[in-house]
């Protein structure tokens, strides 16, 4: 759960909040629904968050509700690949067959595992911002890392 | 190569887009988009999509406790006429143990969605049990459920053509599938037999009456349909009286309440609203009343900006003498293309007998604050009589003690509870069940209720991961789809469809899953829940 600043204009706090809470979001959305969908949900989502600031500000878990409208954006969203090819340049290192088994994990066991493993996310973190239950992080984490293993033939994805 | 981890975050850090904050203070993103509009397509087809919709209420738990106390102890006359079945029941003697189960589970079913949502008072939680799956219920989804025949009768539909669903069961442990040839679709112009559905069923003194539609897929034709049986065993069929000068055998039924001289069944008739009125069940006359359609001066201010207007009939219920009609409103492009719906408003009817309507005026109906999915309105998606007023739930909560003036409800102590409640063109189910409301609003993921009449709303059971984490490890991806509940004055009764994934190679009998890959199958369900304070 985010800890709003409690000083400065709602500019100031807004910026913050974005700052502290965005990247994050726009992870979750672009794990589940790819990056397209995700850009203009997030978009959207703070768009919306920055309009009620007022009431935003004063929730508990802002960030989490950020989430939900941002998730409730992406199916008047035109449909967009969910796992494009990375940008040639700079290459980064990524095994041929890791984006075919993301593809077969559902979108919140690839958010779940996106944001746990590949961004040191804790459980109860990654379940504030879903609005699931730790254990549902947990299990869709492991089921992913899983069917991981699995595609990509190795013991200790 | 780097571990799992770098190579995710490596992977996701190169597509991953960020808006700038002082561009989102600007204005300079773009700016939210409104609700989904009303799905295109064949429209009668919309509770299809509603009752195998893949998101929602995945409540449940352990199966196989046996069920035999929700039921109240006189035994219906016709229980012993019940053949034995051979799907899996648990044994009788584990009746018994059905309390000390539910509060042994209940930390499983009543998790937190968001921080934003009031908690849940842990003394008002419901905790539920899955009724084991058994043969019985395999391909199917239940709509409604009701009271009557050998102890409950539950409808729906089955299979691929679809059949019209019956099940019936005396003591909601054990289901039998009901099998008539009232139940098989039209034969259609190759031959082949289109499809049917039940949507809704009430128990009246003489049987039950149940409705849906037969549709002939190929032609493009449905017709509003009626179910009649004595028992739950023996049924038969006929077609509603339909408008042919509006749009010829396009009629469809998706509810019936016993109110006005008898019953009243509503639907779809033509573009618009349909409602029927019976003294038996047998002999139906279809409302005309001018109401159920948009006004003169509604249409002509949409055509004078080139758009066109409709009425959306949600849904329907009795209390206090009177009948309740709620719905919605549209205004949009004439095409009714995904994206075209610029205007919505709640609608209210009232009647006494079923066929003539009125419907409340605009000014009658306060609307709440502005929230998440209010820019292009709101809208009403289902009501209920609680014996102190009506309340309906759409995208907002709206209370009336006369059905003639409705009042929203402060919108900052339901916004987040009803999020999904923008997603027109879907029902909702709305109940006052043993002094409490409940909710559920598809495609949500939570059972709501509520112990205020509809002021404050709580979690009463949260679907997702129960049904995976407790008893089918393995399944890789599940959901349920909860229709409706009802209390048995014993225990309360909810019944759906239970969603699970089959694989990526075809097996049959299966569609497509609503991702990018996959089979699923749809399995008719149902859940026993008890309030924990009982």
């Amino acid at each position: 759960v985010t800890a709003l600043p409690r000083t400065g204009g709602p500019e100031e706090a807004f910026t913050a909040f974005m700052r502290e809470t965005q990247h994050r979001v726009a992870i979750a959305l672009t794990a589940a629904f790819g990056p397209d969908a995700a850009a203009e949900a997030t978009a959207d989502a703070f768009t919306y968050a920055w309009e009620h600031w007022d009431r935003v500000s004063q929730m508990e878990n802002p960030a989490g509700y950020v989430y939900r409208v941002g998730r409730s954006r992406v199916p008047h969203i035109r449909p967009s690949p969910v796992l494009p090819p990375p940008p040639s340049n700079p290459t980064p290192m990524i095994e041929p067959k890791l984006l075919p088994a993301l593809r077969r994990l559902s979108p919140r066991q690839r958010a779940a595992v996106v944001l746990t493993e590949g961004y040191g996310h804790t459980p109860q973190e990654v379940a504030d911002l879903l609005g699931i239950h730790p254990s549902s992080v947990r299990r869709h984490r492991d089921r992913a890392l899983r069917k991981l293993r699995v595609r990509l033939g190795v013991s200790d994805a | 190569m780097p571990d799992l981890g770098i190579q995710l975050r490596w992977y996701y850090d190169s597509v991953v887009v960020l808006a700038n904050p002082a561009d989102v203070i600007a204005g300079r993103v773009r700016p939210p988009v409104g609700p989904e509009p009303e799905a295109a397509g064949r429209w009668w087809r919309r509770p299809v999509v509603v009752v195998v919709a893949a998101a929602a209420l995945t409540l449940v738990l352990i199966g196989g406790i046996a069920l035999l106390s929700i039921l109240p102890s006189e035994e219906p006359a016709v229980t012993t006429t019940m053949a034995p079945t051979t799907t899996a029941a648990p044994p009788p003697s584990t009746t018994t143990t059905l309390p000390g189960t539910t509060t042994a589970i209940s930390s499983t079913t009543t998790t937190s969605v968001a921080s934003t949502i009031p908690a849940m008072p842990a003394s008002l939680a419901t905790t539920w049990q899955r009724v084991q799956e058994q043969s019985a219920l395999e391909n199917g989804w239940i709509a409604a459920v009701t009271e009557g025949g050998p102890g409950l009768v539950a409808v729906g539909g089955t299979g691929r053509p679809i059949d019209a669903g019956v099940w019936v069961s005396s003591d909601g442990a054990a289901w039998e599938r009901i099998s008539s040839d009232a139940f098989r679709g039209t034969e259609q112009r190759d031959g082949t037999d289109g499809d049917q559905q039940i949507l809704d069923v009430v128990a009246t003194s003489s049987g039950l009456v149940a409705v849906g539609v037969d549709e002939m897929v190929q032609q493009e034709v449905g017709h509003a349909t009626v179910w009649l049986s004595p028992d739950g065993r023996t049924w038969s069929r006929l077609h509603l009286p339909h408008d042919d000068s509006v749009s010829p055998s396009n009629s469809a039924l998706f509810g019936v309440v016993v109110g006005g001289p008898g019953l009243v069944a509503w639907g779809e008739d033509g573009n618009g609203p349909g409602i029927w009125a019976s003294t038996d069940g047998r002999a139906w006359t279809l409302s005309t009343d001018p109401d159920l359609a948009p006004t003169g001066e509604e249409i002509t201010l949409a055509e004078q900006e080139g758009l066109c207007t409709g009425l959306n009939l949600m849904d329907v219920t009795a209390g206090n003498g009177l009948l309740v009609a709620v719905g919605y409103r549209t205004v949009g492009t004439c095409e009714g293309m995904p994206g075209d719906t610029l205007g919505l408003s709640p609608l209210v009817w009232v009647s006494e007998d079923g066929l003539a309507w009125d419907r409340i005026p605009q000014d009658a109906i306060t609307l709440p604050a502005p929230m998440p999915y209010s820019d292009w309105g709101f809208v009403m998606r289902g009501v209920t009589w609680t014996n102190t007023g009506f309340v309906a739930v759409g995208l907002g909560v709206w209370v009336s003690e006369d059905g003639r003036q409705w009042e929203a409800l402060d919108a900052t102590l339901y916004e987040s509870t009803f999020s999904s409640g923008w997603a027109i063109g879907e029902s909702a189910f709305v109940g006052d069940l043993d002094g409490r409301l409940m909710a559920a609003l598809p495609p949500g993921d939570v059972l709501w209720a509520s112990d205020d009449g509809g002021v404050g709303w709580y979690p009463s059971a949260e679907f997702d991961g129960g049904y995976l984490e407790v008893l089918e490890p393995s399944t890789p991806e599940a959901h349920a789809t909860l229709t409706e509940v009802i209390s048995t004055g014993q225990a309360l009764v909810a019944v759906g469809s239970a969603v699970q994934y089959l694989g990526t190679d075809d097996p049959g009998n299966a569609w497509p899953c609503n991702r990018a890959e996959g089979w699923c199958r749809s399995d008719a369900a149902i859940w026993i829940g008890q309030w924990n304070d009982d």
